[in-house]
């Protein structure tokens, strides 16, 4: 396939940073999401099978399709994640997201992003296997910087961070914070500049709450603010340690 | 036995898996919808509707390798919902002004411009072309990628790419000549 010559390319790449989200949109969508997420809101359009062939099928996309495999899967990779998340998806008692969804109808304005993104909002390069990078924006572009790590890292992929990240959610959904403390910190030292660190972050402060430790998980979410003050978390860490509603 | 406790917003971890596929996929998904036909005043609504899916569906994607195909089937299937509009001039002239953290006066006209060029390419291409065109030279992804977001074969994708790239190298040929470039 003849490749596209660098005065083309470089139109293509100047038009592609035109068409973005602005940070702030995309903020405020990701929190209008998340919430109606969490709710239990399902899309009100119905969506048929996705990908019915995919062309390369892995060994793991075999596993994948056999009836058990499935099923052992789901529970090995996305049990941790989608159990909490749906477990807190069908408390049905609570009180609507402060996003209304009037906000949703206003227009994007997209506009150019900032030179280098938020430390929440890396660039994509999950799946790097079968795709280029894609925010290619001939100014946008982001290196990602390999950050000394220790020598127990082993795993290169955002995988191992997702899952000890989201175990250490569920250990703090399951009454553990110290567990998901020992966690999040294991995380930290592995993946420091792991793409979660917001997640991370803001899950640590949750569970230093639990603990009781307020005056160290307030004096985070400051530093956190501080930081990225426009976060889709911002919210969230404001009012950290705040006494939950509680009922019944 | 579940607690019943009414849960708050700042109680509940950030879901992981959404939290980064948003992050990293909000802007192909924006961009998608639009490239689809979904109206300037509905992608916002649309955007959010893909993600619910995402949110109840992730399980059925796990692992692929095709992330970005999955989204797109998904924003294919969100956007066959909203009235279908051809992306006008006034649609356009809202999105696009980023002046404010582009890097320098030179490169704002360079990106208007570019703008300009990409959209009348893109409204003048056939409409198959004009998607593989899209996902390929404009979102970077692979042939076998667009061959599952579309749902059609390989050497398909491989076609239509050729042709529509030879299309656009005329046109900035001839851009470059009207313009007086080098």
């Amino acid at each position: 396939m003849k490749a596209l010559t660098d005065r083309a390319r470089v139109v293509l790449d100047r038009y592609k940073a035109t068409q973005r989200l602005a940070e702030e949109d995309k903020a405020r969508l990701f929190d209008i999401v998340e919430n109606r997420a969490l709710r239990g809101d399902v899309s009100k359009f119905d969506v048929g099978t996705l990908l019915q062939a995919p062309p390369s099928a892995s060994l793991l996309h075999r596993i994948w399709i056999s009836p058990l495999g499935k099923l052992g899967l789901a529970l090995a990779v996305i049990g941790p994640t989608a159990l909490g998340v749906y477990t807190l998806g069908s408390a049905e008692a609570r009180p609507p997201p402060k996003a209304s969804a009037g906000a949703a109808s206003a227009a994007p304005l997209p506009s150019a992003p900032p030179p280098s993104s938020t430390p929440s909002q890396p660039l994509p390069n999950w799946g790097a296997a079968v795709s280029p990078p894609a925010m290619s924006g001939s100014t946008a572009r982001v290196k990602t910087e390999r950050a000394p790590q220790p020598a127990s890292v082993d795993e290169p992929t955002v995988d191992g961070e997702v899952r000890l990240v989201s175990a250490a959610q569920l250990a703090l959904r399951s009454g553990n914070a110290e567990r998901a403390l020992q966690l999040l910190a294991e995380d930290a030292a592995r993946f420091p500049r792991g793409k979660l660190t917001s997640v991370r972050e803001v899950t640590h402060m949750m569970a230093l709450c639990k603990l009781g430790r307020t005056a160290q998980a307030r004096l985070e979410a400051e530093r956190f603010l501080a930081k990225d003050a426009k976060s889709p978390f911002a919210d969230r860490v404001r009012s950290v340690c705040s006494p939950p509603q509680q009922s019944q | 036995m579940i607690r019943a406790v009414y849960l708050r917003n700042n109680e509940i971890p950030p879901d992981t898996r959404l939290a980064r596929i948003f992050s990293e996929q909000a802007d192909f998904v924006w961009r998608s919808l639009r490239r689809l036909g979904v109206p300037a005043a509905d992608v916002d609504d649309a955007v959010q509707e893909v993600f619910l899916v995402v949110h109840r569906r992730i399980s059925e994607y796990e692992d692929r390798g095709l992330l970005r195909a999955w989204l797109f089937s998904i924003s294919r299937q969100i956007s066959s919902h909203y009235h279908r509009s051809a992306q006008r001039s006034e649609d356009r002239q809202r999105g696009l002004v980023m002046n404010a953290a582009a890097p320098d006066l030179e490169e704002v006209l360079a990106r208007r411009e570019a703008e300009q060029i990409v959209n009348k390419f893109l409204d003048e291409l056939e409409e198959p072309q004009r998607m593989v065109f899209y996902l390929s030279d404009i979102e970077g992804m692979t042939a076998p990628e667009i061959a599952a977001a579309l749902d059609v074969n390989l050497n398909t994708v491989y076609g239509r790419q050729r042709q529509a790239r030879k299309r656009f190298e005329e046109v900035i040929r001839r851009h470059a000549r009207e313009t007086g470039e080098p």
